[in-house]
């Protein structure tokens, strides 16, 4: 391997990629990792529901989940994801005012989520034990909390700085490489959402 | 600095917080929870306050360890919107002015953490080792004559998976950190504190490891202490053995985030971080098999996750992930069943195949390298190597139901999977032939690290070779679950994985101690290896061949002389690599000082000082040709070329 020191452009990168591109590229790679490990968690509803084993998926007399509760829990997390939709396009914009209002209600919105959210999972209508379906859905809303819980950490430090006015219209790559995990945690919480919608617990 | 600086926060403060956020966690479900309703004659199969008590220590034992070591204090600062630390204060966390206790830190220089998974491996592999030492022991004679059956089964879980997680570990731990960043031109991984993070998981996973045979003892429900599933702890058998399978699972999952971290952080590095000019297909083949490898961990070691999540709360909280009764047979136990046994084995081989090509992928790499160096020549076929690597990356993904040929599982299926199994050996191929094109023709410098790269190539021949009988369904229906198989995965994990490891360190060692390997040693625990290692496992492809079941304690006397000839190879074994070990720890502290550049070797990482300073490059070179340019006059600091340009050699 030939190497020059001090050559042309010995500032400039191969890879073109600066201190931005790395987290960015590090925050993506994060979000993937996340991605598969829900993808098995759906393959695996899928699985159960599909074997049915010994007609348990789903026992009689189990009652279902609570539809309007759900939509409504949902609904809170696209709103959070939409408001702060809303904080990254003001910030590509320069409306600063924008930015913070934006930040605030999204992360308001996904405090008050995670709070109804552990209520939620508190009062389904059946224990982990009731069952393939019963034992799926509580794993699923479990985890839709835990990526809520890590997010915490995200959502309060994006918002203490956007309040703080550190994001510009030329710096925010805290709002950018955040958005890539807030949008897949509203992603996933609107497939727990279908999920038992397209392929219910009751098989008939 | 004072003592107290130097030791809060260290491994040795985060010790201490483990320990006392063990006892909290276990000692509030106990007694505070627990106190109460302790109840053992519990009718349900498992799931009592014992374990949940050590689930929760395990829990906080984690988070007293993070806390300890200080890895909280950069996210919690960020989160607060504190001032962002200037770049001396980085410096100091990277163990700038400090001494050893760098080692025993939170420290973010890649090539301290280097170092530290270094000496972390080996100590895996030496307990990994004294567990094959146990069962080749028991196994020397027929009649379980040395141990009780559960304890065998438990030797036996504890070695496959303490070694399955030293091999993953192995590759992008010691060398991914020191060598891969150096090879690129970069002064540091991409997220520092990720990385020294990564290896912080994997001690603490290893401490929780290390409950596995204690836990359970004189619990009269579970079935005695340790688990006797075998390393594919089947969801099943985990529902109902002894409560050291809490400890297993939560161990996996720590090391399992352990090397996701690694995955991410590396891949982002070569993404990122190359120094100008260093283009992908610049990069040494050893950037590319551990790429290959992070992309596998990245993606598959999620499916393991989940399962062992779901063990843990079958377990734990009762529900029916792998549990099939119908609501009458366990009545007032609290379970209702659903689950089914074929989830688990799904969700563990989606993981477990690619894990098998995670564990061999880098060492494919570094053998195409090292090979290339002491050959003297350019490796033949760079391209054709990559597109080896890239395909058994995306194939590995296609072939998970062959470890289910008799599971009764969709059965139609077996032809597509016998079809994409076989399909593999040729991107394996690819890789052989550049292997073997490579040192075709050259002029070979028989090193200690040349004789691994020969070992590598009959052993994984003959592992992958004995693969295609094994995805050949009518066969497999024979020899699936017998000695046959294990004799199979060892040629290529230990003939594949190990003997590229070993070779590595024996080549890279002058660079990171900055000291050579004894020659002499090196050459006799070579051959001890060898001779040891192909007499155990081709008298278990006979034993096996003859119907020998794997993981039974006894056996019958048909399989005697078999056996005997592989326990006492195995032996001859495990004493040639307590002799590398001995060579390792001799030549670290009084071998010959090593040159920069003593292999003449051409890659980046030689042409930098010894000891490599902090922060590796003075000033980041400008790449202007590839790696393996053995027609060059001559690399900085290194001998002459040979081989290539002195015309064609004999021999
Ligand atoms: C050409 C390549 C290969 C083929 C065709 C192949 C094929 C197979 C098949 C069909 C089995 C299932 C045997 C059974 O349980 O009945 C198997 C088991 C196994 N293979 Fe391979 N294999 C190949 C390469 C590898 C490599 C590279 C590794 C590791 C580095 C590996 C590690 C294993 C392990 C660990 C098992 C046994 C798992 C267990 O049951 O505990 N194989 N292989
Ligand atoms: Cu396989």
């Amino acid at each position: 391997m030939e190497i020059s020191l001090g050559g042309q452009g010995a500032s400039s990168h191969a890879s073109h990629i600066d201190e931005e591109g790395k987290v960015r590229v590090g925050m993506l790679f994060y979000v993937v990792v996340d991605i598969m490990f829900a993808l098995f968690l759906v393959s695996a509803y899928v699985f159960l529901r599909g074997v049915n084993v010994n007609n348990l998926w789903f026992p009689d007399g189990t009652q279902n989940i609570d539809l309007t509760q759900t939509t409504f829990l949902t609904g809170l997390m696209v709103a959070s994801g939409l408001c702060f939709v809303l904080a990254h396009w003001a910030v590509r914009q320069g409306i600063g005012g924008l930015v913070k209002l934006g930040i605030t209600l999204a992360a308001i919105l996904w405090i008050v989520t995670l709070i109804l959210n552990v209520q939620y999972m508190g009062h389904l209508p059946f224990t982990q034990s009731g069952g393939g379906f019963a034992s799926m859905y509580v794993l699923f809303t479990a985890y839709h909390i835990y990526h809520l819980l890590l997010g915490l950490m995200f959502v309060i430090g994006i918002t203490i700085r956007a309040l703080q006015g550190r994001y510009t219209r030329e710096r925010h790559m805290g709002i950018t490489t955040i958005g890539y995990y807030w949008y897949w945690v509203v992603v996933f919480g609107i497939v727990g959402y279908l999920l038992p919608i397209i392929l219910p617990g009751p098989m008939h | 600095m004072s003592w107290t600086r130097k030791l809060v926060p260290s491994y040795f403060s985060g010790a201490v917080l483990a320990a006392i956020g063990f006892i909290v966690g276990s000692q509030y479900v106990w007694r505070v929870i627990g106190g109460a309703n302790w109840d053992f004659n519990d009718p349900g199969l498992i799931g009592n306050f014992l374990e949940q008590g050590f689930l929760a220590g395990f829990v906080l034992m984690t988070f007293g360890w993070l806390i300890g070591i200080g890895a909280f204090k950069y996210p919690l600062s960020w989160m607060l919107g504190l001032k962002d630390p200037d770049h001396n204060e980085e410096l100091r966390l990277a163990g700038k002015g400090d001494g050893i206790i760098r080692y025993f830190r939170f420290t973010t220089d890649h090539k301290v953490v280097g170092i530290q998974y270094l000496v972390v491996t080996m100590i895996m592999l030496a307990f990994g080792g004294l567990g094959a030492m146990l069962i080749r022991t028991e196994l020397m004679f027929p009649g379980a004559w040395a141990f009780p059956k559960e304890t065998y089964n438990t030797i036996v879980t504890m070695h496959g998976m303490l070694m399955i997680l030293t091999v993953i570990s192995f590759f992008v731990g010691p060398f991914g950190n020191f060598v891969i960043p150096i090879m690129i031109g970069a002064r540091d991984m991409a997220f520092p504190r990720l990385n020294a993070l990564s290896i912080a998981f994997l001690i603490i996973a290893m401490a929780v490891y290390a409950f596995i045979p204690f836990m359970g003892i004189g619990d009269p429900i579970t079935t005695g202490a340790g688990v006797q599933t075998g390393w594919t702890v089947y969801g099943t058998l985990a529902d109902q053995t002894g409560i050291g399978v809490d400890a297993l699972a939560m161990a996996v999952i720590l090391a399992g985030i352990s090397s996701q971290m690694g995955a991410v952080n590396l891949i982002t590095t070569v993404i990122a971080m190359r120094a100008p000019g260093m283009s992908y297909t610049r990069m040494p083949m050893t950037v590319w098999g551990s790429i290959g490898a992070s992309i596998l961990a990245a993606l598959g070691t999620a499916s393991l996750t989940v399962d062992l999540v779901m063990i843990i709360s079958d377990r734990v909280f009762r529900t029916s992930f792998f549990f099939a009764a119908t609501a009458g047979d366990y009545a007032g136990s609290g379970y209702v069943g659903g689950g089914s046994a074929w989830l688990t084995q799904n969700l563990f081989w989606f993981f477990g195949h690619p894990e098998v090509y995670l564990l061999v992928l880098p060492a494919f790499g570094f053998v195409m390298d090292m090979a290339s160096v002491f050959s003297r020549k350019p490796l033949f076929g760079y391209k054709t190597a990559i597109l080896g690597l890239m395909g058994v990356v995306v194939l590995s993904f296609l072939v998970w139901m062959h470890h289910e040929f008799v599971s009764g599982f969709l059965p139609e299926l077996r032809g597509f999977y016998m079809a994409s199994t076989e399909l593999i050996s040729v991107p394996t191929g690819l890789i052989f032939l550049v292997l073997l094109g490579t040192m075709w023709r050259g002029r070979i410098w028989m090193t200690v690290t040349m004789g691994f790269v020969f070992a590598f190539t009959w052993s994984f021949l003959i592992g992958g070779i004995t693969g295609i009988y094994l995805s050949d369904v009518p066969a497999d229906v024979q020899l699936h679950g017998g000695m046959f198989v294990t004799a199979h995965f060892h040629y290529t994990i230990v003939g594949g994985a190990l003997m590229g490891f070993l070779g590595a360190v024996y080549y890279w060692f002058p660079k990171m101690t900055g000291r050579m390997m004894d020659e002499k040693i090196g050459w006799i625990s070579f051959w001890g290896i060898q001779i040891g290692f192909n007499g155990t496992f081709l008298a278990m492809f006979y034993v096996g061949l003859q119907g020998m079941p794997r993981r039974v304690a006894d056996y019958s006397p048909l399989f005697a002389g078999g056996n005997l000839v592989a326990s006492i190879s195995a032996f001859v074994l495990g004493a040639s690599v307590i002799l590398y070990f001995y060579n390792v720890i001799y030549s670290w502290k009084a071998g010959p000082i090593a040159e920069a550049n003593p292999w003449g070797a051409k890659t980046l990482e030689w042409t930098t000082p010894t000891p490599v300073p902090l922060e590796n490059f003075g000033e980041i070179p400008v790449v202007t040709s590839g790696p393996y340019n053995y027609a060059e006059p001559a690399t900085p600091s290194g001998v002459p070329a040979r081989g290539v340009e002195a015309g064609p050699a004999i021999g």
